[in-house]
């Protein structure tokens, strides 16, 4: 009855929470609307938000974008990964109008990046390497901001409050940019890219330099504009892009060379990988799990005593090969460490990349790991030539 | 028909930069040195009046080849301010108008450029060099944003200009109290109008060459050193021949000096002129600036 009661509590308090949301939320709108700002259309489903066909961008006589395709559709949360010097921010630079592309063309939400009178307030940037300007306070340069996308006196200054609140600066609107940290200065930049209700959102590394509460903050606000609004983001940080995209682009040396939902990126329903602790299991364990149904191959790596296991398309639910495999790795007395679905985005990321990471030696994942020869599980799966069971050092040249 | 610029936007961004500039290095310093150098003009001019002095042109009466009466020919045919002025423009600074003032005045057309210089490099280079210019053009259209900075410069040289020219004026009214009123505040208005005028092109030319160059070390040198070259080159040039007077036209260094001409005609030719090479400037800044990476 007492737990009845908590529970009932527990959920009138949370409706009572969503309830003050709306209203807030409401009344920003009827704000927006008194102040003249239209309100945004949810995205469509099937229509275009970004198309980018056969970009290119050179510096001179060198090219950084080797005329690629992109389609970004409209409520796409969209990862843009890549090396450092493979073309993402002059990609940014030219979706948003600030480069002008040596050919090809890039529509934003139908128009050119550079019809600014259409696109006001519907597309919005985060630039890397922008500075705020010296001499105005962050809350005096985001009703600047406010103030050019449509609102009006008491409206742009109340906006302004909003995003910096949203960012977690609301102790600092009188500073002046020269009194940021560079976390603080990036939070602000962010700020300003959440004004009003754009449409797409391009945000070019936005958790690089901040702390992790901080980081996790700004995670969480583009987790919540998932489906609702379309974003790009771009970030080395590929565990933070597997964990708030749909979507991911790959791009490297000027080309996008993989582009798809996250869970095709990843092979989500095609590999498992599962951290076998306690021990190292032996040969007929993974015999076992090979000639059960659905399993192409095994791979093992002992050093993490990570195990891979590769699905075949008429394999069952990957839940019942996840149950099939801890109740065998229970069988033989032995522990479980973590469990994936699909190979992480780090490890897709090296492969296309061919960089080593993971890959290098000791590492897993990338060419040269743990299924090559001399690894465990090269040509053959495990037990091939120099597989499973060889001496320790195998985990890739 | 739709204008090419929002004006809205335009003024939103003169709004804004005017409260950057005011705060800004290249503001404080031309606010500085603009004081320190009118304000010092001014008060030289105002020595200069005769205590008790009941004509306006003490400097007329001056009796022919005396002392001060050759100085004043030498310095009337070798420094630029005045050797660039006719003997019909000089007899009438001298003798219609408080002299004082003229002296003021000439040397003033030939200062304040500079010092339209020194403030103005940044207004477009700034933002380009550090690329805040990103932060904005999203939210507005480069032509927007372009002439508004234009126009916060524009805006803070006139507040400047025109609280010193207030100033200096009170200081000649105070002290020359023979000085008939009305001629002084007319002749102020005119310095202040032949001032402004004068610095609304040179505004521009900044804005054009920091859209061409897009640092503001650069603009600045370039910006400085093209109008020292042509003011120079001119000079030594037209020496030996008079075609090469068409250099001073390149920038506005002989059009300001029609401004103390005694012909209404003859300021407003110039003041139209002015005009002409604002639009000329900011249209070569702009075709610069519409499609630069930025």
């Amino acid at each position: 009855m007492t737990d009845d009661l908590k529970q009932a509590e527990e959920e009138l308090r949370r409706a009572e929470e969503k309830l003050q949301e709306a209203r807030e939320k409401a009344a920003r709108a009827a704000e927006k609307a008194k102040a003249g700002v239209k309100p945004r259309p949810r995205p469509k489903k099937g229509k275009l938000a970004i198309d980018v066909q056969k970009l290119r961008f050179s510096y001179g006589s060198i090219e950084i974008l080797k005329g690629f395709d992109l389609k970004v559709s409209q409520g796409e949360t969209l990862g843009f990964v890549g090396p450092n010097g493979a073309g993402k921010t002059t990609s940014f630079s030219v979706i948003a109008g600030f480069l002008v592309p040596s050919g090809g063309e890039v529509r934003v939400l139908g128009r050119s990046p550079w019809d600014t009178e259409h696109l006001k307030g519907r597309l919005s940037v985060l630039p890397q390497d922008a500075q705020l300007i010296a001499n105005v306070g962050i809350h005096g340069q985001l009703v600047f901001f406010a103030e050019l996308l449509g609102f009006s006196g008491k409206a742009a200054e109340e906006e302004a409050t909003r995003v910096l609140e949203m960012v977690g600066l609301a102790e600092h609107v009188k500073k002046f940019p020269g009194h940021l940290s560079h976390g603080m200065a990036k939070r602000t930049g962010l700020a300003q890219a959440f004004i009003g209700d754009p449409e797409v959102v391009l945000l070019d590394e936005p958790t690089a330099g901040l702390d992790p509460f901080a980081a996790k903050q700004i995670r969480d606000i583009i987790a919540s504009m998932r489906g609702e609004r379309t974003v790009v983001v771009s970030s080395h940080n590929l565990a933070e892009i597997q964990d708030i995209c749909t979507d991911v682009a790959l791009i490297h040396q000027g080309q996008i060379i993989k582009h798809g939902d996250i869970d095709t990126f990843t092979e989500k329903d095609n590999q498992l990988r599962i951290q076998i602790r306690g021990g190292v299991p032996p040969v007929t364990f993974f015999q076992g799990i090979e000639t059960s149904g659905g399993v192409r191959n095994v791979e093992y790596e002992p050093h993490m005593g990570w195990m891979t296991v590769n699905l075949l398309p008429e394999a069952p639910p990957a839940d019942e090969v996840i149950k099939m495999i801890v109740g065998r790795v229970f069988e033989i007395g032995l522990s479980l460490g973590e469990i994936q679905r699909g190979t992480s985005l780090e490890d897709v990321f090296f492969q296309l990349t061919g960089q080593g990471g993971h890959g290098a030696p000791g590492g897993h994942g990338a060419p040269g790991s743990y299924g090559t020869p001399g690894g465990y599980g090269g040509p053959g799966g495990y037990g091939g030539p120099g597989g499973y069971g060889t001496p320790p050092g195998s985990a890739g040249p | 028909m739709a204008l090419p610029v929002n004006i809205q936007d335009t003024l939103i961004v003169t709004r804004f930069d005017y409260r950057n500039l005011v705060r800004s290095a290249p503001g404080v310093i031309f606010l500085v040195v603009y004081l320190f150098v009118v304000v010092q003009l001014g008060a030289i001019s105002i020595d200069l009046i005769p205590v008790g002095a009941s004509e306006p042109s003490p400097m007329c009466k001056l009796p022919t080849g005396s002392a001060p009466d050759r100085i004043k020919d030498k310095i009337q045919r070798s420094i630029p301010p005045f050797s660039n002025v006719s003997p019909q423009a000089w007899r009438y600074l001298e003798c219609e108008r408080p002299v004082v003032m003229s002296v003021f005045f000439l040397i003033a057309l030939f200062v304040v450029p500079f010092l339209v210089l020194l403030l103005s490099f940044n207004q477009v280079a700034g933002y380009l060099h550090r690329r805040s210019i990103r932060y904005i053009l999203p939210k507005t259209g480069r032509a927007e944003l372009y002439l508004g900075l234009f126009l916060s410069n524009l805006k803070f040289f006139t507040v400047v200009s025109g609280a010193v020219t207030a100033a200096v004026t009170l200081g000649w009214l105070i002290v020359g109290r023979s000085l008939p009123l009305g001629t002084v505040l007319l002749f102020s208005a005119q310095i202040f109008a032949a001032l402004w005028l004068s610095a609304v092109p040179l505004i521009a030319f900044m804005a054009m060459m920091a859209a061409a160059v897009g640092k503001p070390t650069g603009t600045f040198f370039l910006g400085v050193g093209f109008y020292l070259a042509v003011d120079i080159a001119g000079g030594l040039i037209s020496r030996q021949t008079e075609y090469a007077k068409v250099l001073f036209y390149v920038i506005p260094l002989e059009v300001k000096y029609w401004f103390a001409y005694p012909s209404l005609g003859r300021f407003l030719g110039a003041a139209v002129l002015m005009l002409c090479y604002t639009v000329a400037y900011l249209a070569i800044g702009w075709g610069f600036l519409r499609r630069r990476n930025v």
